[in-house]
């Protein structure tokens, strides 16, 4: 195609661009530096024909990038992920490291600010996105719903040829990213049991507080039943995913109940964890409780997000969903 | 006389709402008497004359403003203090109909932070403390989620208000109004899928499969 390249030596002929001249009558090929680079291939481009490309997003013709930015800044994580997949513009502007920045800051605000800097750097190559995917984080947007059921035997009578009943109950989980949690044990569903998950529940509503740790992937909670018997709850769960960053499943490693006595209820502020600090497994603080691991009921937690509460497969009756949530 | 009613706008302003504004004392404003506020404001009510602001917009058209609503706008602000405004405020970058709906918002925002200081001086004048401090209480708490219901409202308008709204409150710098704006086009985004979002807003996914599917592993994660 292209010829080697002839220009007409102008006649000011300074010894200055004598050298210039050198080199535009030797043959350049640019085109040789492209051999072996992996272009990406670039969607139909209309300005061959000398029309611009006229953008049909009115938000696109509006707003300059800094605005668009400011638009991200208000919205949460998740919503930044799905944003990421509209159009190339997006997924430019969200790759932008402050907002996973204040992301991750809030998230994991229980390790402190400092330690969540030095582990960005250390482990996540100073990439905060990399940190937010890849590091196991406890999910806010939502609900952790464990559905259990057993078979109960129920009286044989007249007209009931079918005494046995599967009986459905489920665990609820909510956490906060300051640390407390809230947990419901109920047979209640999804979709009614969401409207009573926060601090303002009243005490009909049985939901109760406590507080959890997250070190790695392993999640350490604790809540203290109210009532005569002092009676606390302690929880070891695993944090996984069906993918990576999805962080939607948690497997229960143990579920302890135990007994606690007046005078350990003395020593904590708040901080329902610092009761059993360093206890074994079996050990107990009021002789009338017995610490009991339990075994049944231990089906491992899925993410419900709040949006999805209305739908989920979970609120489903037993014969129709007798299957459990794949991963 | 207008500055110190300004002052006196200005102090309950930041007492009663949570926003937080950069305030600077102007040179003007620190000869006023601090130590009784309330009074002085009944004084200065009773015989206020407010400054006007006129404000230009782009196509021509004139508004004449109170100064504390202008001074809902930093730009305006920092003009004003700078002494450019004696003969109106040109506003190139914003058309009429933008303008009258930022002066609706400043407006309503002035009034809402003003009214419990009005009543609250109003009843410290009537010299009961306790009927103060309940009427106080009353008078800054309905206004708050009325205000918030307000505001609701004041944002139902096409993308193309809503996109030269969020350019006004850039240009004019009018914090609150960013605020809003921008929230209410995040809330727009959220809880919709990839597919729902370009709809609403008309995008082009110039994406081609490899990317799209590049893309979708990516941020796999905000969809399980």
């Amino acid at each position: 195609m292209a010829s080697d390249i002839s220009v007409a030596v102008p006649s000011e002929c300074s010894p200055f661009s004598r050298s210039q001249t050198a080199k535009t009558l030797a043959t350049e090929r640019p085109w040789l530096n492209l051999y072996g680079v992996r272009v990406r291939p670039v969607a139909p481009f209309e300005s061959l024909s000398g029309k611009r490309f006229v953008d049909p997003a009115l938000i696109h013709r509006c707003l300059p990038d800094e605005l668009l930015f400011e638009v991200f800044t208000r919205m949460c994580p998740y919503t930044l992920g799905r944003a990421a997949c509209v159009c190339r513009k997006w997924r430019y502007t969200i790759r932008n490291p402050s907002l996973w920045r204040s992301a991750c800051l809030k998230t994991w605000q229980m390790s402190g600010a400092e330690a969540n800097y030095k582990i960005v750097r250390s482990v996540y190559d100073g990439s905060w996105r990399k940190m937010w995917v890849q590091r196991p984080r406890l999910r806010t947007d939502g609900l952790y719903v464990s559905r259990n059921t057993y078979i109960h035997t129920g009286v044989a009578e007249w007209k009931v040829t079918n005494p046995v009943h599967v009986v459905c109950y489920y665990r609820y989980l909510r956490f906060y990213s300051s640390g407390k949690f809230l947990y419901k044990i109920s047979s209640q569903r999804v979709k009614e049991v969401v409207k009573c998950m926060n601090f303002r529940a009243s005490k009909a509503d049985c939901v109760f507080k406590g507080d959890s740790i997250l070190s790695g992937d392993q999640v350490e909670a604790a809540l203290l039943y109210p009532g005569l018997r002092l009676t606390l709850l302690r929880m070891r769960l695993r944090l996984r995913g069906t993918t990576i960053g999805a962080n939607n499943r948690l497997d229960v490693v143990k579920l302890v109940t135990t007994g606690v006595n007046e005078d350990d209820l003395k020593n904590r502020e708040d901080d329902v964890l610092r009761i059993v600090e360093g206890w074994e497994e079996d050990e107990t603080h009021d002789p009338d409780v017995p610490a009991i691991s339990h075994r049944r009921g231990l089906t491992p937690f899925v993410f419900v997000p709040f949006e999805e509460t209305e739908t989920s497969v979970l609120n489903l009756p037993v014969d129709k969903m007798d299957y459990f949530v794949p991963g | 006389m207008n500055s110190l009613s300004l002052r006196i706008f200005l102090f309950f302003f930041v007492s009663s709402l949570s926003r937080v504004w950069s305030l600077q004392a102007t040179p003007r404003l620190r000869s006023i008497d601090r130590s009784d506020p309330i009074r002085s404001m009944a004084s200065a009510a009773a015989t206020t004359t407010k400054k006007m602001i006129t404000l230009k917009s782009s196509d021509g058209e004139e508004f004449e403003v109170e100064e504390a609503v202008a001074m809902e706008s930093q730009t305006i602000r920092h003009m004003i203090e700078d002494d450019c405004a004696e003969n109106g405020i040109p506003l190139p970058n914003v058309t009429s109909k933008i303008l009258s709906k930022v002066i609706e918002y400043c407006k309503k925002h002035v009034d809402a932070a003003a009214k419990p200081s009005d009543e609250a001086g109003a009843a410290a004048a009537a010299a009961a403390a306790a009927a103060a401090g309940g009427g106080g209480g009353k008078a800054s708490a309905v206004p708050e989620d009325d205000l918030k219901a307000w505001d609701a409202e004041f944002v139902k308008v096409d993308q193309t208000t809503l996109f030269d709204l969020i350019l006004a409150a850039n240009y004019l710098n009018i914090k609150g109004l960013l605020d809003l704006t921008c929230q209410t086009v995040a809330d727009m985004i959220k809880g919709k899928t990839p597919e729902e979002i370009r709809k609403t807003f008309n995008i082009k996914n110039d994406f081609t499969p490899e990317e799209e599917e590049e893309i979708r592993r990516e941020n796999q994660w905000a969809f399980e």
